[in-house]
């Protein structure tokens, strides 16, 4: 009953503020939309852990990303009108652009929420359709390329993800077996054919890749993000990851009750080294900003898969990175939309001098890119390091060398391509065309980031005891 | 009688893999949408009514008759030129084709149990695994369109096969999901259309580092 209330509001204000075409009236639309979203969230955690039907279950990990769904929800809704603004859009297209972002907000907590592995899978392709709308919502050739790649892939993949959960389901159906329900799951499982285990989870895997970024079917997801307007590039590299992460989290927690946890284990090394690897190689040839911060996403999903297989304290290092991921990914593609504005260019080659035309934003830029690479005082650094200290105690030295080579690569090119944007002179010809953006337009992302920086320095007891929670066996 | 709805199901898949027109692929597509039908009736007669029926309204209706349908209106209105344009010739697709049954035949060996028939896991993931080869050995978009829709019917095979054992849920997720599918790729198709004046996928190239 009250998921069905909460899906009855969305759906309410979606289909508000999508015949509502006036943007004055629009704004405290969002607004409630937005205080939907929080108060949903709030209400959640007072009902930890109880069960209102069988479908749907909210348990500390629930809980954990809808939390940080809500928060990003906030941004992104201020950052989409800054977005309006910049692009004088038809109301016509502004309407479509929030209806299917808040249905898209409304299917990613339906799929933290699920208790049943089909209903996941269903919430999942919502959010493709979902999508699709917001990275088409320029309207432009390349826009229609890029939703066209991402529907395509995302469909057929999520098809594999469907055979795997059909397979996964029949394979354990000797031991009593998931019957598409994970809370009912039997704790120690008899594997009677391996193959058929396996090759349902390899399915669900490549299936949820495309939503987690990693290996193998990642590329697309670059090509999104690259495309899709800015707050939506930040809810497709945090959120929508945060999604295919939570769906191969609970399958992988399955394997976890099976003798075959250590091939599953080795499957998610594989698939987080390649994207680390595939990361790292592309950046180096990469001319435009976007993509740039797209393959750094794909590198911390990549870890993020690594540290699932590691398993033990990893998984906690896990669920802590990828809130701040969450946050510090978002704002730098919220920050990007104004360098996008100022420039009129996505490319490396036409960008400089941030600091000196807009300096709070350059400030903005300087703080998140020292987040996002992990340099302290940054909670990512303290979350790798746990990662990496839990691997070696797990005789994985030669991996974590690998990774940490990879990761000095990535941290060489941000950084060189982070002082090109911030202090590269550019001509005084161009410097005559650029309009820097207002100081304001660069406070939400401020706020954001030290937000970050205060989960960092000092998480509170509540969310440790959550994570605590999220992450038992 | 299903033994039979799965090798014409095989012979289709020949079919499709070496056809160079766009309406026979067509055609083929609502061939395979009676057989589905054809399994249904055999295999799901001990589930219940309304989900007999939905699955019945989604081959026959939508996969046979709805889909292939429209998909033929879409060429009709946008001037889609009618020949296939394989980067892989009749011959060699014809091989491929074959390999994959033939692998499948033994995956499907490995992999059977009580639940899962082997006869339907081969022709379920000969399915699948041809639609891919469609959609990455042809240039129109129209065809990828094809090699999905068979991918599709390879899935909704595979759920038949255990339609006994799966709840509502599953048949409702294979609606949504084809209902997505054509909506989207359909709207797209026309855009793709207006926007690239040939629908060739090699004009779609210009995302890239």
């Amino acid at each position: 009953m009250e998921v069905a209330i909460y899906f009855s509001g969305v759906v309410f204000w979606a289909l508000l503020a999508f015949f509502v075409r006036n943007r004055k009236i629009q704004v405290p639309i969002a607004l409630m939309f937005v205080l939907w979203q929080l108060g949903f969230g709030i209400f959640l955690y007072s009902k930890i852990n109880e069960t209102w039907t069988p479908y749907f279950r909210n348990d500390a990990l629930s809980v954990i990303f809808i939390s940080i769904l809500s928060v990003t929800a906030i941004f992104t809704i201020i950052n989409s009108f800054i977005y309006f603004s910049h692009r004088n859009e038809k109301p016509l297209i502004r309407s479509i652009y929030l209806l299917a972002l808040m249905l898209f907000f409304g299917c990613m907590t339906g799929v933290f929420l699920a208790n049943n592995a089909g209903l996941l899978w269903i919430l999942t392709e919502a959010t493709t359709l979902a999508i699709a709308v917001l990275i088409y919502h320029e309207r432009s050739i390349e826009s229609l390329e890029a939703t066209w790649k991402y529907v395509f892939v995302s469909t057929i993949g999520l098809s594999f993800s469907f055979i795997g959960i059909i397979l996964l389901d029949l394979s354990l159906k000797d031991s009593g077996g998931l019957n598409l329900f994970f809370s009912s799951i039997n704790h120690s499982l008899i594997i009677n054919n391996t193959v058929l285990f396996q090759s349902a989870f390899l399915l669900i895997v490549i299936g949820f890749s495309i939503k987690m970024e990693v290996f193998p079917l990642h590329t697309v997801c670059v090509d999104a993000n690259s495309i899709a307007p800015s707050p939506v590039s930040a809810l497709i590299s945090t959120s929508l990851a945060n999604v295919g992460f939570i769906a191969i989290f609970r399958f992988f927690k399955i394997t976890t009750y099976t003798p075959m946890h250590d091939w599953a284990s080795h499957v998610l090394f594989i698939i987080g080294s390649l994207s680390v690897l595939y990361a790292a190689i592309y950046m180096i040839r990469v001319k435009n900003y976007k993509r740039l911060v797209a393959y750094s996403s794909i590198e911390h999903m990549g870890l993020v898969a690594i540290g699932i297989a590691t398993g033990g304290l990893a998984w906690f290092a896990v669920v802590l990175h990828l809130i701040y991921h969450s946050f510090t990914k978002s704002s730098l593609f919220f920050q990007l939309s104004q360098l996008i504005h100022m420039y009129k260019t996505k490319k490396l080659a036409g960008v400089g001098s941030c600091f000196k035309l807009n300096p709070l934003g350059g400030l903005v830029f300087l703080l998140a890119f020292i987040l996002i690479l992990g340099i302290p005082p940054s909670g990512m650094f303290f979350t790798e390091l746990m990662l990496f200290k839990t691997m070696i105690e797990q005789g994985l030295l030669w991996l974590v060398i690998v990774i940490v080579l990879l990761l000095t690569i990535i941290i060489w090119i941000f950084t060189k391509q982070l002082f090109r944007i911030l202090f590269k002179n550019v001509g005084k010809q161009q410097l005559s065309t650029i309009e820097p953006s207002p100081w304001y337009e660069s406070l939400p992302q401020l706020i954001l980031l030290l937000f970050a920086l205060y989960l960092s320095i000092q998480p509170p007891d509540l969310l440790i005891s959550l994570i605590q929670q999220a992450v038992l066996p | 009688m299903e033994m039979l709805f799965i090798l014409l199901f095989f012979v289709s898949l020949f079919y499709i893999a070496i056809s160079g027109r766009l309406f026979t692929c067509l055609n083929l597509l609502i061939l395979q949408g009676l057989l589905l039908f054809g399994v249904a009736i055999v295999e799901l007669n001990e589930i219940n009514m309304v989900n007999l029926l939905i699955v019945l309204l989604e081959t026959l209706i939508f996969k046979a008759w709805f889909m292939p349908n429209y998909l033929k209106k879409v060429v009709n209105r946008n001037n889609i030129k009618r020949q296939v344009n394989p980067y892989i010739s009749g011959f060699n697709s014809l091989l491929i084709v074959s390999l994959i049954i033939i692998g499948n035949l033994v995956f499907a060996y490995y992999i059977q149990n009580d639940f899962l028939k082997p006869a339907y896991i081969a022709a379920a993931f000969s399915g699948i695994l041809t639609g891919l080869f469609l959609i990455i050995s042809r240039k129109e978009i129209l065809m990828h369109l094809v090699g999905y829709v068979v991918l599709e019917n390879g899935i909704v095979l595979l759920s038949f096969s255990v339609g006994k054992e799966m709840p509502f849920a599953v048949n409702a997720g294979i609606l949504l999901d084809i209902l997505i599918s054509v909506l989207v790729f359909g709207l797209f198709i026309n855009k793709i259309g207006k926007m690239f004046e040939d629908m060739d996928i090699t004009k779609l190239t210009s995302l890239s580092d």
